[in-house]
């Protein structure tokens, strides 16, 4: 049923990240390092405004309808996560992002077969790209299911 | 990254022991609120005795190993991690970074997740590049 989905990507979507949303991100990883808080902080650092935690942008994802995901009940697992950047993601800026399912493939193990998905969001500012994110999903097969 | 070496440990990031504020505040942060993370009954339909906390979370502490070196010049590049298996309310969770090189404004680090049982929980590698 998902392999169908290989290669299905989502419609491209403006992505701006207040101030307030990194301040309660870093909140939450107990970040306290005052380039994610304090503008200012931030500009002394060189930045335009507060950088956004490295691994925010995994966030983004609910943003995206992903119709690869809308019939799926059972559990996703979170197997592989990474991020590559070629800029650092700056919140009020504006990203456009799309999401990819580059890849669907089975492995078998002790608990039956696992269905990977490897997505790709790719993060553009002004027509460059900025940053990736990767995240392999995992859902176990259905007895039965093709 | 001055003062480190190939070789050196990072000071840790130490959780003596995941609470719900914990998850919850990740969960306001991420805007995660799936029921497994928060919600005991939720958790233990999943197989788990108590409620998880978000993978993303443990990655994300691991950030912090290096945040203190990070400016507009000084950026991590790449990050990635491997979820080996849940922490939950009431493990205790240690982030450690080993450096696997350092050269001229840029490190390679092994970073890696335990639980009390000194079981791996996250490993993966970080690259911090200025």
């Amino acid at each position: 049923m998902m392999e169908k989905w290989k290669c299905a990507q989502t419609d491209w979507i403006p992505i701006t990240i207040t101030r307030d949303e990194v301040r309660r991100f870093a909140k939450g990883i107990m970040e306290e390092d005052l380039i994610y808080f304090d503008e200012e902080k931030a500009r002394e650092q060189g930045f335009e405004d507060l950088p956004l935690p490295v691994t925010m942008p995994v966030t983004f994802w609910r943003y995206f309808s992903i119709p690869w995901l809308e019939k799926v009940n059972e559990p996703l697992i979170h197997g592989k996560q990474g991020f590559e950047y070629q800029q650092p993601l700056i919140c009020n800026h504006t990203y456009q992002g799309q999401l990819i399912l580059n890849d669907v493939y089975e492995k078998s193990g002790s608990k039956g077969t696992m269905i990977f998905l490897e997505h790709t969001l790719n993060l553009y500012f002004q027509n460059e790209l900025h940053a990736q994110v990767f995240t392999t999903l995992i859902l176990f097969k259905k007895e039965g299911a093709s | 990254m001055k003062g480190f070496k190939k070789g050196d440990e990072l000071p840790p990031i130490t959780i003596p022991e995941i609470t719900a504020e914990h998850i919850s505040h990740y969960a306001e942060g991420s805007g995660d609120y799936a029921s497994i993370h928060l919600d005991k009954s939720a958790a233990q339909e999943a197989g788990f005795a108590r409620p998880i906390a978000h993978g993303m979370w443990s990655m994300a502490l691991g950030g912090k190993l290096v945040s203190k070196w990070l400016s507009s010049n000084v950026l991590v590049t790449s990050y990635n991690v491997s979820f080996i298996t849940p922490v939950m309310i009431g493990d205790s969770l240690i982030v450690k970074g080993h450096l696997l090189d350092v050269d001229q404004g840029s490190a390679e680090i092994k970073v890696k997740g335990v639980n009390q049982r000194e079981e791996t929980v996250i490993k993966g590698t970080m690259v911090v590049k200025g």
